[in-house]
């Protein structure tokens, strides 16, 4: 966690002064360099959260930066345990290495609020509505920081970007020339190892190519039963950076990955009750991807350039037999500069084409069973410094058009008002929507008592949320980020009872049924006791309600939204240095109870110590989830069965040359 | 389901038109000047860093609040902005930078412009105590830090042997962010 403070100024912050050789001499006058950690000196690239370069300290808005620091000292290996660490932000373990993540409410396999992107490029399906985190094998080795923008992100990046936006930015190929490699092995049979090698090319071209693999094997037989639980992945992939000029850098980058998941065996959608016209399905699902992103960033002076992106992604999913095929093509070109000294105007446009094959049996299918569909966006803000060093304003919208729900805006209002070099409050309203996805308006699933019907006339769900914050750093190494929201959701799409027909088939269906709000308070904290011991605090309330509407009053999903996520969480990290070759780090966190399910309020501990002999190795070893034998996080009615998140010793090796 | 929209795609060519124009305006009046200063403000401030993340030993110095001096020539393109980040405080010590062309023992760090970074100066350096940065393309076979840079970024090896030998201990956290340690 990071935000900008004099002391620990945020990765952001680097992007604004750039080494780009041609950011003003003004510029580098008003910034003092020595006031930036080592890392944040290093780190250039252009940040995406305000699509344009910016200090964390200067946007109106609920952000944490997850520093390749805090990566390290997680001990985590998976991108949603990082997300842990996050204020507002819940995650739960899924069977087969999935997860359940999202902001302020609305947990689930399907977390369709939430938009996530790895550099830039969107890895929220829209056709599903929700984020495949068990095929996200990003090496956690390769990234740089993660950026988490909590509250509406759509002004700027669009649908969907509704109670979060999540953008994971790896590093440049510059910070991993040579070789690494890295071993992992868990008392629950599970391992991963990663390996890279990278070069340079050219005076200004660098390379890194990686491949990683992993192996989780749960054999338990505990409190919850036997459970038998496989999942295993592989991905390889490139990142090439140049800079041929001093105002133009160039990336390409891409991944492939191939992976494979055994469903419990116990699980009652694998093996149909008897007399079941449910047609069985197959007990594994394996996928596979590629992506590919091309960008270009010119950097026309410190207050203006532009950048157009590129990227295509295939995405090849069994789900059960469902799913087949996504694929996608992006481009999206964003400019901003200044006008008149206190106009800051970012401006952009961008295109999306996906593509989604299904699959699909006799009784569950969809209608279409393939459909290609367009998103046109456009979007204009402007930053007003209307008191220099005390008052901005930013006002802007987007305007795009989708094949689901037809044309929508998302407009936003922020302002910022910095009372200090050290405090500042910040307030916004904003309205974002998310789109229906291809699950919700086409899928037919036919049971001998129950029959889901397709829905071709939903809308977008809409949300308008008003938050404010408060940053302040008390003192040198104290620092205090305290948000407070509250935001109201219209038409909210969730099944319900749809009617009955001969002879007595209950028909449910999908529609904009509910409505519902969510108020909450978010904290994080960093105190840094001693220069060698530094403990950071984030923790969040949040009281969420959703009414359900119509004839669904009884009989919805909105109940087991609602009741999906805790009303508190806390997370207490202990960052000790205890020499300046051995790491011991502490990490408790507790999260409150589900009411879906019902799911226990847990508390967690997980340690870790980390040796390293010499500038080229690093040992360590780690104690996750020590409080408990193992637990459940949640209960996805779309999943089987639940995962089972048990104690474990893990050893880590990693070797640089 | 698929649905097309002739308004949508006029709208997509004027956004097209507008964006050819940014692109093609894009190379015209940019301003160069400023680049070499921030580029040696960077580099600047990394070598403040560099003594940041560096243990002397206590016998280097007569008191715990004697200052960490950093040389480098006045004629150095450096020089200037060096200068920037002297009086910086180092934890209870002061960074002194001192423009000098005689670089010697009473330096604690220093600066060595290529022509003067031959591997018999460097290595006598070392045996002196002198913590040695430069930017020679071998630099690092006898110096302890190279200031690398590719492309735009700046980036820094480092040579663990000749650091020691210097009697300078440089912390993991310098060695992790190094591009490659020997």
């Amino acid at each position: 966690m990071k935000f900008v403070f004099p002391a620990v100024a945020a990765s952001i912050l680097a992007s604004v002064i750039g080494l780009s050789g041609i950011a003003t001499s003004a510029r580098a006058q008003t910034v003092d360099l020595t006031k930036l950690s080592l890392e944040d000196l290093l780190s250039t690239e252009v940040t995406s959260v305000a699509k344009k370069p910016q200090r964390v300290d200067e946007a109106a808005a609920a952000v944490f930066v997850i520093t390749e620091d805090d990566i390290r000292r997680s001990g985590a290996t998976t991108i949603p345990d990082l997300l842990r660490m996050v204020p507002g932000l819940e995650v739960a373990q899924l069977p087969s290495g999935g997860a359940a993540v999202t902001a302020r409410g609305f947990n689930g396999f399907s977390a369709n609020k939430l938009l996530v992107l790895v550099d830039g490029r969107a890895i929220y399906i829209s056709a599903l509505g929700g984020v495949l985190w068990d095929q996200q094998l990003v090496p956690v080795e390769d990234i740089q920081r993660i950026e988490v923008v909590r509250g509406p992100g759509a002004t700027l990046w669009g649908a969907n970007a509704v109670n979060g936006v999540i953008n994971i930015v790896t590093k440049h190929s510059v910070d991993t020339l040579g070789a690494s490699v890295t071993a992992q092995a868990d008392s629950q049979s599970g391992d991963r190892t990663f390996a890279q090698f990278g070069a340079q090319l050219g005076a200004s071209t660098t390379l890194r190519v990686y491949a990683t693999d992993h192996d989780l094997s749960d054999h338990l037989e505990g409190e919850h039963g036997l459970i038998d639980d496989y999942a295993t992945g592989a991905q390889g992939g490139f990142r090439l950076d140049a800079e041929p000029s001093p105002i133009d850098a160039v990336t390409v980058q891409g991944d492939i990955q191939t992976g494979y998941n055994k469903i419990a065996a116990s699980s009652p959608l694998v093996t149909p009750p008897p007399g079941s016209t449910v047609s069985a399905l197959p007990d594994t699902d394996t996928f596979s991807g590629a992506n590919v992103i091309a960008r270009w960033t010119r950097t026309l002076s410190d207050s203006s350039g532009f950048s157009l992106q590129l990227d295509w992604d295939q995405v090849r999913r069994e789900l059960l037999g469902l799913y087949g095929a996504n694929d996608q093509f992006n481009v999206d070109f964003s400019d901003h500069f200044d006008l008149g000294g206190r106009n800051a105007i970012i401006w952009g446009a961008n295109y999306n084409l996906t593509s989604d094959t299904t699959a699909g049996t006799s009784d569950i299918f969809f209608t279409p069973k393939a459909r290609v569909d367009n998103v046109f966006g456009a979007y204009v803000e402007d930053d007003i410094v209307l008191i220099p060093d005390r008052l901005t304003v930013s006002v802007g919208s987007k305007l795009e058009h989708n094949d689901y729900s037809g044309f929508e805006v998302e407009p936003s209002i922020r302002a910022l008002w910095r009372g200090s070099a050290n405090w500042s409050v910040w307030g916004a309203v904003s309205r974002a929507v998310r789109t229906p996805s291809q699950f919700e308006a086409d899928l037919t699933l036919m049971t001998p008592f129950l029959v889901l019907k397709p829905n071709d006339d939903l809308t977008s769900e809409k949300m308008t949320a008003y938050e404010i914050g408060w940053r302040d750093q008390i003192r040198p190494g104290f620092a205090l980020d305290l948000t407070a929201y509250h935001q109201e959701y219209y038409d909210l799409i969730s099944w319900g009872f749809a009617g009955i027909v001969p002879p007595g088939i209950v028909e449910i269906q999908y529609g904009n049924h509910g409505h519902g709000q969510s108020t909450g308070v978010e904290l994080a904290a960093t105190a840094t006791l001693t220069p060698q011991w530094t403990v950071k605090v984030a923790g969040d309330l949040m009281n969420l309600g959703i009414a359900p509407g119509g004839l669904n009053t009884v009989a919805s999903s909105n109940a087991i939204d609602q009741g999906a996520s805790p009303d508190n969480q806390l997370s207490v990290r202990s960052l000790w240095n205890v020499t300046d070759a051995i790491d011991f780090d502490v990490w408790y966190r507790h999260v409150g109870k589900l009411a879906t399910g019902p799911i226990p309020a847990y508390d967690d501990l997980n340690l870790r110590l980390a040796w390293r002999p010499t500038a080229h190795i690093e040992v360590s070893l780690m104690g996750n989830h020590l409080l408990s034998a193992e637990r459940i996080e949640i209960r996805d009615p779309t999943e089987p069965m639940p995962a089972i998140v048990a104690r474990q010793g893990l050893v880590k090796v990693a070797v640089r040359y | 389901m698929l649905r097309t929209f002739a308004p949508l795609t006029r709208t997509a060519l004027s956004l097209g038109c507008a964006l050819a124009a940014v692109l093609l305006s894009g190379g015209a009046g940019v301003a160069q000047d400023g680049g070499p200063a921030l580029e040696q403000a960077t580099k600047a401030a990394m070598i403040y860093n560099f003594g940041r993340f560096t243990t002397w030993p206590d016998s280097r110095f007569d008191r715990p609040d004697d200052p960490v001096v950093v040389c480098i020539d006045p004629s150095d393109p450096l020089a200037p902005a060096l200068a920037g980040i002297n009086g910086k405080q180092l934890g209870a010590r002061v960074l002194v930078v001192r423009r000098t062309p005689r670089i010697d023992h009473t330096c604690d760090m220093a600066y060595i412009a290529g022509a003067s970074a031959s591997d018999g100066f460097l290595s006598s350096l070392a045996d002196r105590g002198v913590l040695t940065i430069g930017e020679a393309p071998n630099f690092s076979r006898s110096g302890a830090i190279r200031l690398v840079t590719i492309g735009r970024q700046v980036r820094f090896e480092i040579n663990q042997q000749v650091a020691t030998s210097a009697g300078a201990h440089l912390s993991s956290n310098l060695l992790r962010l190094a591009v490659s340690v020997r």
